[in-house]
Protein backbone atom coordinates (compact mmCIF):
# COMPACT_ATOMS: atom_id res chain seq x y z
CA UNK A 1 0.00 0.00 0.00
CA UNK A 2 2.68 2.44 1.07
CA UNK A 3 6.12 1.44 -0.10
CA UNK A 4 9.32 3.32 0.56
CA UNK A 5 12.47 2.07 -1.12
CA UNK A 6 15.95 3.42 -0.49
CA UNK A 7 14.62 6.86 0.33
CA UNK A 8 17.13 9.64 0.79
CA UNK A 9 16.21 13.21 1.52
CA UNK A 10 18.84 15.85 2.13
CA UNK A 11 18.71 19.49 3.07
CA UNK A 12 21.23 22.20 2.40
CA UNK A 13 22.85 22.18 5.82
CA UNK A 14 25.60 23.96 7.62
CA UNK A 15 28.90 22.15 7.11
CA UNK A 16 29.65 19.75 9.93
CA UNK A 17 26.07 19.64 11.12
CA UNK A 18 25.99 15.92 10.52
CA UNK A 19 28.90 15.48 12.88
CA UNK A 20 26.94 16.39 16.01
CA UNK A 21 27.76 13.93 18.77
CA UNK A 22 31.05 12.87 17.22
CA UNK A 23 29.50 11.02 14.29
CA UNK A 24 31.03 12.17 11.07
CA UNK A 25 28.76 12.57 8.11
CA UNK A 26 30.49 11.33 5.02
CA UNK A 27 29.16 14.00 2.71
CA UNK A 28 31.36 16.62 1.18
CA UNK A 29 28.83 18.80 -0.59
CA UNK A 30 27.68 20.47 2.60
CA UNK A 31 24.26 18.86 2.42
CA UNK A 32 22.73 17.13 5.35
CA UNK A 33 20.89 13.82 5.04
CA UNK A 34 17.71 13.88 7.10
CA UNK A 35 16.86 10.43 5.75
CA UNK A 36 19.10 7.97 3.96
CA UNK A 37 18.53 4.43 2.70
CA UNK A 38 15.15 4.10 4.30
CA UNK A 39 12.95 1.12 3.43
CA UNK A 40 9.43 0.68 4.69
CA UNK A 41 6.31 -1.22 3.73
CA UNK A 42 2.91 -0.45 5.18
CA UNK A 43 0.19 -2.93 4.22
CA UNK A 44 -3.25 -1.78 3.15
CA UNK A 45 -5.60 -1.02 6.00
CA UNK A 46 -2.97 -1.38 8.71
CA UNK A 47 -2.12 0.99 11.50
CA UNK A 48 1.60 1.67 11.69
CA UNK A 49 3.35 3.89 14.19
CA UNK A 50 6.71 5.57 13.69
CA UNK A 51 8.76 6.06 16.80
CA UNK A 52 12.29 7.32 17.22
CA UNK A 53 14.47 9.99 18.77
CA UNK A 54 13.82 13.63 18.02
CA UNK A 55 15.34 14.73 14.73
CA UNK A 56 15.57 11.21 13.28
CA UNK A 57 13.47 12.14 10.27
CA UNK A 58 9.96 10.98 11.15
CA UNK A 59 8.28 14.18 10.00
CA UNK A 60 10.43 14.26 6.90
CA UNK A 61 9.36 10.72 6.04
CA UNK A 62 5.72 11.63 6.59
CA UNK A 63 6.04 14.66 4.33
CA UNK A 64 7.66 12.51 1.68
CA UNK A 65 4.75 10.06 1.85
CA UNK A 66 2.33 12.98 1.58
CA UNK A 67 4.12 14.13 -1.56
CA UNK A 68 5.34 17.31 0.10
CA UNK A 69 9.03 16.44 -0.26
CA UNK A 70 10.73 15.09 -3.32
CA UNK A 71 13.17 12.28 -2.67
CA UNK A 72 16.79 12.87 -3.60
CA UNK A 73 17.13 9.13 -4.09
CA UNK A 74 14.88 6.13 -3.98
CA UNK A 75 11.13 6.11 -4.34
CA UNK A 76 7.90 6.37 -2.44
CA UNK A 77 4.73 4.73 -3.67
CA UNK A 78 1.23 5.26 -2.33
CA UNK A 79 -1.27 2.75 -3.72
CA UNK A 80 1.34 1.96 -6.35
CA UNK A 81 1.55 5.56 -7.52
CA UNK A 82 3.86 8.44 -6.74
CA UNK A 83 2.59 10.34 -3.68
CA UNK A 84 2.02 13.48 -5.72
CA UNK A 85 -0.49 11.64 -7.90
CA UNK A 86 -2.29 10.18 -4.90
CA UNK A 87 -2.37 13.62 -3.30
CA UNK A 88 -3.80 15.13 -6.47
CA UNK A 89 -6.71 12.71 -6.05
CA UNK A 90 -7.09 13.80 -2.41
CA UNK A 91 -6.30 10.30 -1.21
CA UNK A 92 -3.98 11.48 1.53
CA UNK A 93 -5.28 12.89 4.79
CA UNK A 94 -2.83 14.78 6.94
CA UNK A 95 -3.07 15.66 10.63
CA UNK A 96 -0.17 17.92 11.56
CA UNK A 97 1.27 18.47 15.01
CA UNK A 98 -0.78 21.61 15.60
CA UNK A 99 -4.50 21.52 14.76
CA UNK A 100 -3.91 24.19 12.09
CA UNK A 101 -7.58 25.14 11.98
CA UNK A 102 -8.57 28.35 10.23
CA UNK A 103 -9.74 30.71 12.98
CA UNK A 104 -12.26 32.50 10.77
CA UNK A 105 -14.13 29.30 9.89
CA UNK A 106 -16.57 27.38 12.08
CA UNK A 107 -15.80 23.80 13.07
CA UNK A 108 -18.06 22.56 10.30
CA UNK A 109 -16.49 24.82 7.66
CA UNK A 110 -13.02 23.79 8.75
CA UNK A 111 -13.90 20.16 8.22
CA UNK A 112 -15.50 21.01 4.87
CA UNK A 113 -12.36 22.76 3.69
CA UNK A 114 -10.81 19.70 1.99
CA UNK A 115 -13.99 19.28 -0.04
CA UNK A 116 -13.82 22.89 -1.19
CA UNK A 117 -10.33 22.83 -2.61
CA UNK A 118 -9.00 20.84 -5.56
CA UNK A 119 -12.47 19.97 -6.75
CA UNK A 120 -11.22 18.36 -9.91
CA UNK A 121 -10.13 15.42 -7.75
CA UNK A 122 -13.75 14.84 -6.76
CA UNK A 123 -14.92 15.14 -10.35
CA UNK A 124 -12.35 12.57 -11.41
CA UNK A 125 -13.44 10.27 -8.64
CA UNK A 126 -17.07 10.61 -9.69
CA UNK A 127 -16.31 9.96 -13.33
CA UNK A 128 -14.34 6.88 -12.37
CA UNK A 129 -17.55 5.43 -11.00
CA UNK A 130 -17.91 7.32 -7.76
CA UNK A 131 -16.73 4.34 -5.74
CA UNK A 132 -15.60 5.48 -2.35
CA UNK A 133 -18.02 8.13 -1.18
CA UNK A 134 -16.60 11.15 0.56
CA UNK A 135 -17.64 11.03 4.19
CA UNK A 136 -20.37 13.13 5.69
CA UNK A 137 -18.90 16.05 7.60
CA UNK A 138 -21.53 16.24 10.31
CA UNK A 139 -21.46 12.50 10.86
CA UNK A 140 -17.69 12.42 11.25
CA UNK A 141 -17.82 15.34 13.67
CA UNK A 142 -20.44 13.48 15.69
CA UNK A 143 -18.24 10.45 15.79
CA UNK A 144 -15.42 12.41 17.38
CA UNK A 145 -17.87 13.86 19.90
CA UNK A 146 -18.21 17.29 18.35
CA UNK A 147 -21.82 17.07 17.19
CA UNK A 148 -22.67 20.00 19.44
CA UNK A 149 -19.80 22.19 18.34
CA UNK A 150 -20.55 22.44 14.62
CA UNK A 151 -21.08 26.18 14.59
CA UNK A 152 -18.43 27.13 17.09
CA UNK A 153 -15.13 28.74 16.22
CA UNK A 154 -11.76 27.12 16.92
CA UNK A 155 -10.76 29.62 19.60
CA UNK A 156 -13.82 28.60 21.58
CA UNK A 157 -12.60 25.01 21.78
CA UNK A 158 -10.10 23.29 24.04
CA UNK A 159 -6.85 22.01 22.58
CA UNK A 160 -8.14 18.44 22.61
CA UNK A 161 -11.32 19.45 20.79
CA UNK A 162 -9.32 21.38 18.20
CA UNK A 163 -7.20 18.31 17.56
CA UNK A 164 -10.35 16.25 17.07
CA UNK A 165 -11.55 18.78 14.50
CA UNK A 166 -8.22 18.38 12.71
CA UNK A 167 -8.71 14.63 12.80
CA UNK A 168 -12.25 14.96 11.44
CA UNK A 169 -10.99 17.27 8.69
CA UNK A 170 -8.51 14.63 7.55
CA UNK A 171 -10.94 11.71 7.81
CA UNK A 172 -14.07 13.35 6.41
CA UNK A 173 -12.95 13.02 2.81
CA UNK A 174 -12.25 9.31 3.30
CA UNK A 175 -8.61 9.32 2.30
CA UNK A 176 -7.01 6.01 1.51
CA UNK A 177 -4.02 7.03 3.58
CA UNK A 178 -4.09 8.89 6.88
CA UNK A 179 -0.87 10.49 8.10
CA UNK A 180 -0.64 11.84 11.63
CA UNK A 181 2.40 13.69 12.95
CA UNK A 182 2.41 13.64 16.76
CA UNK A 183 -1.17 14.88 16.73
CA UNK A 184 -1.73 14.48 20.46
CA UNK A 185 1.55 15.80 21.77
CA UNK A 186 0.20 19.13 23.00
CA UNK A 187 -2.60 17.86 25.25
CA UNK A 188 -2.61 16.43 28.75
CA UNK A 189 -2.39 12.70 29.44
CA UNK A 190 -6.08 12.11 30.22
CA UNK A 191 -7.26 14.00 27.13
CA UNK A 192 -4.67 12.16 25.16
CA UNK A 193 -6.07 8.79 26.17
CA UNK A 194 -9.55 9.91 25.17
CA UNK A 195 -8.20 11.08 21.82
CA UNK A 196 -6.54 7.71 21.25
CA UNK A 197 -9.78 5.90 21.91
CA UNK A 198 -11.60 8.19 19.52
CA UNK A 199 -9.00 7.74 16.83
CA UNK A 200 -9.23 3.97 17.23
CA UNK A 201 -13.02 4.00 17.14
CA UNK A 202 -12.96 6.15 14.03
CA UNK A 203 -10.35 4.01 12.34
CA UNK A 204 -12.05 0.76 13.21
CA UNK A 205 -14.88 1.71 10.94
CA UNK A 206 -13.14 3.86 8.34
CA UNK A 207 -10.18 1.47 7.94
CA UNK A 208 -7.77 3.58 6.01
CA UNK A 209 -4.07 2.89 6.02
CA UNK A 210 -2.53 4.87 8.86
CA UNK A 211 0.96 6.11 9.62
CA UNK A 212 1.10 7.65 13.05
CA UNK A 213 4.18 9.44 14.39
CA UNK A 214 4.55 9.50 18.14
CA UNK A 215 7.10 9.81 20.92
CA UNK A 216 5.08 7.67 23.27
CA UNK A 217 5.80 3.93 23.39
CA UNK A 218 2.49 3.33 25.15
CA UNK A 219 0.61 5.23 22.47
CA UNK A 220 2.35 3.35 19.67
CA UNK A 221 1.57 -0.03 21.22
CA UNK A 222 -2.02 0.76 22.11
CA UNK A 223 -2.86 1.99 18.63
CA UNK A 224 -0.81 0.04 16.14
CA UNK A 225 -0.58 -3.21 14.30
CA UNK A 226 3.07 -2.47 13.64
CA UNK A 227 5.57 -0.19 15.30
CA UNK A 228 8.49 1.02 13.23
CA UNK A 229 11.51 2.11 15.23
CA UNK A 230 13.68 4.72 13.55
CA UNK A 231 17.12 6.09 14.31
CA UNK A 232 19.00 8.96 12.80
CA UNK A 233 19.84 11.35 11.36
CA UNK A 234 20.24 10.19 8.71
CA UNK A 235 16.85 8.60 9.32
CA UNK A 236 16.55 4.85 8.82
CA UNK A 237 14.44 1.98 10.09
CA UNK A 238 16.13 -0.06 12.81
CA UNK A 239 13.30 -2.41 13.65
CA UNK A 240 9.75 -3.32 12.77
CA UNK A 241 7.76 -4.76 15.66
CA UNK A 242 4.42 -6.50 15.28
CA UNK A 243 2.22 -5.63 18.24
CA UNK A 244 -0.13 -8.58 17.84
CA UNK A 245 -2.67 -7.45 20.41
CA UNK A 246 -6.32 -8.32 19.69
CA UNK A 247 -8.73 -5.82 18.19
CA UNK A 248 -11.02 -4.00 18.56
CA UNK A 249 -9.13 -2.09 21.18
CA UNK A 250 -11.18 1.08 21.33
CA UNK A 251 -13.29 0.03 24.29
CA UNK A 252 -11.02 -2.69 25.62
CA UNK A 253 -9.01 -2.35 28.79
CA UNK A 254 -5.52 -2.87 27.54
CA UNK A 255 -2.65 -4.10 29.60
CA UNK A 256 -1.25 -7.42 30.60
CA UNK A 257 1.92 -9.32 29.99
CA UNK A 258 1.80 -9.36 26.18
CA UNK A 259 1.53 -5.61 25.96
CA UNK A 260 4.26 -5.00 28.51
CA UNK A 261 6.59 -7.35 26.66
CA UNK A 262 6.15 -5.34 23.46
CA UNK A 263 6.56 -2.06 25.33
CA UNK A 264 9.75 -3.25 27.01
CA UNK A 265 11.23 -4.33 23.72
CA UNK A 266 10.44 -0.98 22.14
CA UNK A 267 11.86 0.95 25.07
CA UNK A 268 15.15 -0.96 24.82
CA UNK A 269 15.38 -0.30 21.12
CA UNK A 270 14.59 3.35 21.51
CA UNK A 271 17.24 3.67 24.17
CA UNK A 272 19.71 2.03 21.80
CA UNK A 273 18.70 4.32 18.93
CA UNK A 274 19.03 7.32 21.19
CA UNK A 275 22.42 6.23 22.50
CA UNK A 276 23.51 5.64 18.92
CA UNK A 277 22.98 9.32 18.20
CA UNK A 278 24.10 10.87 21.44
CA UNK A 279 26.43 8.34 23.18
CA UNK B 1 -12.40 45.45 29.24
CA UNK B 2 -12.39 49.17 30.07
CA UNK B 3 -14.39 51.29 27.65
CA UNK B 4 -13.31 54.60 26.22
CA UNK B 5 -16.06 56.49 28.00
CA UNK B 6 -14.70 55.44 31.36
CA UNK B 7 -13.04 58.53 32.94
CA UNK B 8 -9.92 56.53 33.72
CA UNK B 9 -9.39 56.18 29.98
CA UNK B 10 -9.98 59.71 28.70
CA UNK B 11 -9.34 61.86 31.77
CA UNK B 12 -5.49 61.79 31.62
CA UNK B 13 -5.46 62.82 27.97
CA UNK B 14 -7.96 65.63 28.58
CA UNK B 15 -5.93 66.91 31.52
CA UNK B 16 -2.76 66.86 29.42
CA UNK B 17 -4.54 68.74 26.67
CA UNK B 18 -5.78 71.38 29.11
CA UNK B 19 -2.30 71.80 30.56
CA UNK B 20 -0.97 72.23 27.05
CA UNK B 21 -3.60 74.86 26.26
CA UNK B 22 -2.78 76.76 29.46
CA UNK B 23 0.95 76.68 28.76
CA UNK B 24 0.28 77.80 25.21
CA UNK B 25 -1.90 80.67 26.46
CA UNK B 26 0.74 81.80 28.97
CA UNK B 27 3.63 81.63 26.53
CA UNK B 28 1.69 83.30 23.69
CA UNK B 29 0.40 86.07 25.97
CA UNK B 30 3.93 86.73 27.20
CA UNK B 31 5.26 86.90 23.65
CA UNK B 32 2.50 89.28 22.56
CA UNK B 33 3.28 91.46 25.58
CA UNK B 34 6.85 91.78 24.38
CA UNK B 35 5.63 92.63 20.91
CA UNK B 36 6.81 89.35 19.35
CA UNK B 37 3.54 88.65 17.57
CA UNK B 38 5.00 86.44 14.85
CA UNK B 39 6.08 83.58 17.10
CA UNK B 40 2.87 82.09 18.45
CA UNK B 41 -0.76 83.17 18.07
CA UNK B 42 -3.06 83.27 21.05
CA UNK B 43 -5.23 80.17 21.41
CA UNK B 44 -8.27 82.44 21.48
CA UNK B 45 -7.31 83.86 18.07
CA UNK B 46 -6.94 80.38 16.64
CA UNK B 47 -10.30 79.30 18.01
CA UNK B 48 -11.89 82.49 16.69
CA UNK B 49 -10.38 81.76 13.31
CA UNK B 50 -11.85 78.26 13.29
CA UNK B 51 -15.26 79.34 14.54
CA UNK B 52 -15.28 82.39 12.29
CA UNK B 53 -15.07 80.52 8.99
CA UNK B 54 -15.79 76.83 9.57
CA UNK B 55 -16.86 76.44 5.94
CA UNK B 56 -13.40 77.26 4.61
CA UNK B 57 -11.72 74.86 6.96
CA UNK B 58 -14.19 72.10 6.22
CA UNK B 59 -13.84 72.43 2.47
CA UNK B 60 -10.03 72.70 2.69
CA UNK B 61 -9.99 69.70 5.02
CA UNK B 62 -12.12 67.76 2.56
CA UNK B 63 -9.76 68.64 -0.31
CA UNK B 64 -6.76 67.38 1.64
CA UNK B 65 -8.57 64.37 3.05
CA UNK B 66 -9.92 63.24 -0.30
CA UNK B 67 -6.48 63.62 -1.86
CA UNK B 68 -5.03 61.53 0.96
CA UNK B 69 -7.69 58.84 0.67
CA UNK B 70 -7.41 58.64 -3.12
CA UNK B 71 -3.68 58.25 -2.65
CA UNK B 72 -4.20 55.47 -0.11
CA UNK B 73 -6.58 53.76 -2.48
CA UNK B 74 -4.25 54.00 -5.46
CA UNK B 75 -1.01 53.23 -3.62
CA UNK B 76 -2.62 50.62 -1.41
CA UNK B 77 -4.26 48.67 -4.20
CA UNK B 78 -1.12 48.70 -6.34
CA UNK B 79 1.01 47.66 -3.36
CA UNK B 80 -1.42 44.88 -2.45
CA UNK B 81 -1.40 43.51 -5.98
CA UNK B 82 2.39 43.60 -6.08
CA UNK B 83 2.58 41.99 -2.62
CA UNK B 84 0.45 39.07 -3.80
CA UNK B 85 2.55 38.76 -6.93
CA UNK B 86 5.80 38.79 -4.95
CA UNK B 87 4.53 36.26 -2.44
CA UNK B 88 3.63 33.92 -5.28
CA UNK B 89 6.82 34.37 -7.32
CA UNK B 90 9.84 34.14 -5.00
CA UNK B 91 12.26 34.99 -7.80
CA UNK B 92 10.48 38.28 -8.39
CA UNK B 93 10.51 38.94 -4.65
CA UNK B 94 14.26 38.41 -4.51
CA UNK B 95 14.67 40.87 -7.35
CA UNK B 96 12.33 43.59 -6.15
CA UNK B 97 12.20 43.30 -2.39
CA UNK B 98 15.64 44.74 -1.56
CA UNK B 99 14.77 47.80 -3.60
CA UNK B 100 11.41 48.09 -1.85
CA UNK B 101 13.04 47.84 1.56
CA UNK B 102 15.48 50.62 0.67
CA UNK B 103 12.71 52.83 -0.67
CA UNK B 104 10.60 52.10 2.39
CA UNK B 105 13.25 53.77 4.54
CA UNK B 106 13.70 56.66 2.10
CA UNK B 107 11.62 59.79 2.69
CA UNK B 108 9.74 59.43 -0.55
CA UNK B 109 7.93 62.76 -0.03
CA UNK B 110 11.13 64.08 -1.57
CA UNK B 111 9.65 62.96 -4.90
CA UNK B 112 6.93 65.56 -4.51
CA UNK B 113 8.60 68.43 -6.44
CA UNK B 114 9.50 66.10 -9.29
CA UNK B 115 5.94 64.82 -9.51
CA UNK B 116 4.58 68.37 -9.53
CA UNK B 117 6.94 69.25 -12.35
CA UNK B 118 5.81 66.18 -14.25
CA UNK B 119 2.06 66.42 -13.64
CA UNK B 120 1.31 70.08 -13.06
CA UNK B 121 -0.61 71.78 -10.30
CA UNK B 122 -3.88 69.84 -10.41
CA UNK B 123 -4.94 67.04 -8.17
CA UNK B 124 -2.99 64.30 -10.01
CA UNK B 125 0.50 65.00 -8.61
CA UNK B 126 -0.88 65.29 -5.07
CA UNK B 127 -2.65 61.95 -5.26
CA UNK B 128 0.50 60.48 -6.76
CA UNK B 129 2.73 61.81 -3.98
CA UNK B 130 0.38 60.32 -1.42
CA UNK B 131 0.25 57.04 -3.31
CA UNK B 132 4.05 56.88 -3.38
CA UNK B 133 4.22 57.59 0.34
CA UNK B 134 1.70 54.84 1.02
CA UNK B 135 3.02 52.27 -1.41
CA UNK B 136 6.12 50.89 0.26
CA UNK B 137 4.88 50.49 3.82
CA UNK B 138 1.84 48.63 2.51
CA UNK B 139 3.96 46.46 0.22
CA UNK B 140 6.47 45.45 2.87
CA UNK B 141 3.95 44.88 5.67
CA UNK B 142 1.45 43.02 3.53
CA UNK B 143 4.13 40.79 2.07
CA UNK B 144 5.19 39.83 5.57
CA UNK B 145 1.56 39.04 6.36
CA UNK B 146 1.11 36.91 3.26
CA UNK B 147 4.22 34.96 4.14
CA UNK B 148 3.13 34.49 7.73
CA UNK B 149 0.43 31.96 6.89
CA UNK B 150 0.65 29.17 9.49
CA UNK B 151 2.92 26.45 8.07
CA UNK B 152 0.86 23.50 9.30
CA UNK B 153 -2.30 24.83 7.65
CA UNK B 154 -0.28 25.40 4.51
CA UNK B 155 0.92 21.82 4.70
CA UNK B 156 -2.64 20.51 4.99
CA UNK B 157 -3.74 22.45 1.91
CA UNK B 158 -0.70 21.30 -0.04
CA UNK B 159 -1.34 17.68 0.91
CA UNK B 160 -4.74 18.13 -0.79
CA UNK B 161 -3.07 19.71 -3.80
CA UNK B 162 -5.10 22.86 -3.42
CA UNK B 163 -4.27 25.23 -6.28
CA UNK B 164 -2.24 28.37 -5.69
CA UNK B 165 -5.33 30.49 -6.09
CA UNK B 166 -7.15 28.38 -3.51
CA UNK B 167 -4.28 28.64 -1.04
CA UNK B 168 -4.17 32.38 -1.62
CA UNK B 169 -7.88 32.95 -1.20
CA UNK B 170 -8.59 30.53 1.60
CA UNK B 171 -5.44 30.88 3.65
CA UNK B 172 -2.90 33.53 2.71
CA UNK B 173 -5.16 36.52 2.22
CA UNK B 174 -7.22 35.98 5.37
CA UNK B 175 -4.03 35.36 7.37
CA UNK B 176 -2.66 38.65 6.05
CA UNK B 177 -5.56 40.71 7.40
CA UNK B 178 -3.80 41.65 10.66
CA UNK B 179 -0.86 42.86 8.58
CA UNK B 180 -3.22 44.85 6.37
CA UNK B 181 -4.53 46.72 9.39
CA UNK B 182 -1.04 47.27 10.73
CA UNK B 183 -0.22 48.82 7.38
CA UNK B 184 -3.35 50.97 7.38
CA UNK B 185 -2.62 52.26 10.85
CA UNK B 186 0.78 53.43 9.65
CA UNK B 187 -0.27 54.60 6.26
CA UNK B 188 -3.46 56.60 6.82
CA UNK B 189 -1.84 59.28 9.00
CA UNK B 190 1.15 59.16 6.66
CA UNK B 191 -1.13 59.80 3.68
CA UNK B 192 -2.23 63.09 5.23
CA UNK B 193 1.43 64.06 5.52
CA UNK B 194 1.88 63.17 1.86
CA UNK B 195 -1.11 65.21 0.76
CA UNK B 196 -0.04 68.26 2.79
CA UNK B 197 3.54 68.14 1.53
CA UNK B 198 2.25 67.86 -2.02
CA UNK B 199 0.12 70.96 -1.43
CA UNK B 200 3.14 72.79 -0.03
CA UNK B 201 5.13 71.99 -3.10
CA UNK B 202 2.42 72.72 -5.64
CA UNK B 203 2.20 76.34 -4.52
CA UNK B 204 -0.57 78.20 -6.27
CA UNK B 205 -3.10 75.47 -6.01
CA UNK B 206 -6.44 76.76 -4.90
CA UNK B 207 -7.47 74.76 -1.85
CA UNK B 208 -6.40 72.28 0.77
CA UNK B 209 -5.06 72.71 4.30
CA UNK B 210 -1.45 72.57 3.07
CA UNK B 211 -2.15 75.41 0.65
CA UNK B 212 -3.90 77.36 3.39
CA UNK B 213 -0.84 76.95 5.60
CA UNK B 214 1.65 78.14 2.99
CA UNK B 215 -0.39 81.11 1.83
CA UNK B 216 -1.23 82.23 5.37
CA UNK B 217 2.35 81.85 6.53
CA UNK B 218 3.54 83.86 3.54
CA UNK B 219 1.26 86.66 4.74
CA UNK B 220 2.44 86.41 8.37
CA UNK B 221 -0.97 85.21 9.49
CA UNK B 222 -0.25 82.66 12.15
CA UNK B 223 -3.76 82.01 13.45
CA UNK B 224 -4.96 80.26 10.24
CA UNK B 225 -1.74 78.25 10.16
CA UNK B 226 -2.33 76.88 13.62
CA UNK B 227 -6.03 76.41 12.95
CA UNK B 228 -5.16 74.30 9.92
CA UNK B 229 -2.68 72.29 11.97
CA UNK B 230 -5.36 71.57 14.55
CA UNK B 231 -7.75 70.43 11.82
CA UNK B 232 -5.01 68.16 10.43
CA UNK B 233 -4.40 66.66 13.87
CA UNK B 234 -8.10 65.97 14.33
CA UNK B 235 -8.19 64.41 10.88
CA UNK B 236 -5.29 62.11 11.68
CA UNK B 237 -6.84 61.00 14.95
CA UNK B 238 -10.19 60.41 13.29
CA UNK B 239 -8.61 58.29 10.55
CA UNK B 240 -6.75 56.24 13.11
CA UNK B 241 -9.91 55.83 15.14
CA UNK B 242 -11.81 54.52 12.14
CA UNK B 243 -9.07 52.02 11.31
CA UNK B 244 -8.84 50.77 14.87
CA UNK B 245 -12.61 50.37 15.11
CA UNK B 246 -12.85 48.43 11.86
CA UNK B 247 -9.76 46.42 12.76
CA UNK B 248 -11.28 45.37 16.05
CA UNK B 249 -14.39 44.09 14.32
CA UNK B 250 -12.59 42.27 11.54
CA UNK B 251 -9.85 40.74 13.65
CA UNK B 252 -12.34 39.53 16.23
CA UNK B 253 -13.38 37.16 13.49
CA UNK B 254 -10.20 36.58 11.54
CA UNK B 255 -7.61 36.54 14.28
CA UNK B 256 -9.45 35.94 17.55
CA UNK B 257 -7.39 35.63 20.70
CA UNK B 258 -4.61 37.83 19.40
CA UNK B 259 -5.15 40.35 22.13
N1 LIG C 1 13.37 22.10 5.91
C1 LIG C 1 14.48 21.65 6.50
N2 LIG C 1 15.67 22.25 6.27
C2 LIG C 1 16.79 21.80 6.87
N3 LIG C 1 16.85 20.76 7.70
C3 LIG C 1 15.70 20.11 7.97
C4 LIG C 1 14.45 20.52 7.39
N4 LIG C 1 13.49 19.70 7.84
C5 LIG C 1 14.08 18.84 8.66
N5 LIG C 1 15.42 19.06 8.74
C6 LIG C 1 16.37 18.28 9.53
O1 LIG C 1 16.15 16.95 9.24
C7 LIG C 1 16.23 16.14 10.41
C8 LIG C 1 14.96 15.37 10.57
O2 LIG C 1 13.92 16.26 10.88
P1 LIG C 1 12.45 15.76 11.20
O3 LIG C 1 11.65 16.97 11.48
O4 LIG C 1 12.00 14.84 10.14
O5 LIG C 1 12.68 14.95 12.55
P2 LIG C 1 11.61 14.27 13.48
O6 LIG C 1 12.00 12.85 13.62
O7 LIG C 1 10.25 14.56 13.02
O8 LIG C 1 11.89 15.01 14.86
P3 LIG C 1 10.85 15.35 16.01
O9 LIG C 1 10.57 14.08 16.73
O10 LIG C 1 11.59 16.33 16.88
O11 LIG C 1 9.65 15.96 15.37
C9 LIG C 1 16.49 17.07 11.56
O12 LIG C 1 17.86 17.03 11.89
C10 LIG C 1 16.11 18.43 11.02
O13 LIG C 1 16.94 19.41 11.60
MG1 LIG D 1 8.64 15.76 13.73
Amino acid sequence: MITVRGLRRSYPGAAGRGAVGGRVDGRVDGRFDAIAGLDLHVPEGSFTSLIGPSGCGKSTLLRAVAGLEDPDDGEVLVCGRPPGVAAADKEIGLVPQTPALLPWLTVRSNVELPARVNRSADRRRQRAGGVAQRGDVVEVLREVGLGDALDRYPHELSGGMQQRVALARAVAMRPRVLLLDEPFSAVDEITREALRRQLLALWEHVRTTVIFVTHSVREAVVLSDTVVVMAGPPGRVVDVVDVGLPRPRAGADLGGAAMHAVEDRLRRELAAAWAGEHG
Amino acid sequence: MRRWWHPAIWAPAVVALLVLAVVWQLVAARLVERGQTYLLPLPADVVAELVGSPGTYLSDAWTTLSTALLGVLLGGVLAAVLAVLLSEVPLLARAILPLAVVLNTTPVVAFAPALVVAFGFGRTPKVLVTAVVVFFPVLVTLLQGLRAAPPDALMVLRSLRASRAEVLLRLRLPSALPALFTALRVVLPLSVVGAVVAEFVAAGSSSGLGTLITTSAANYQLAPVYAAIIVLAVMGVALLGVVVAVERRVLARYAPGRR
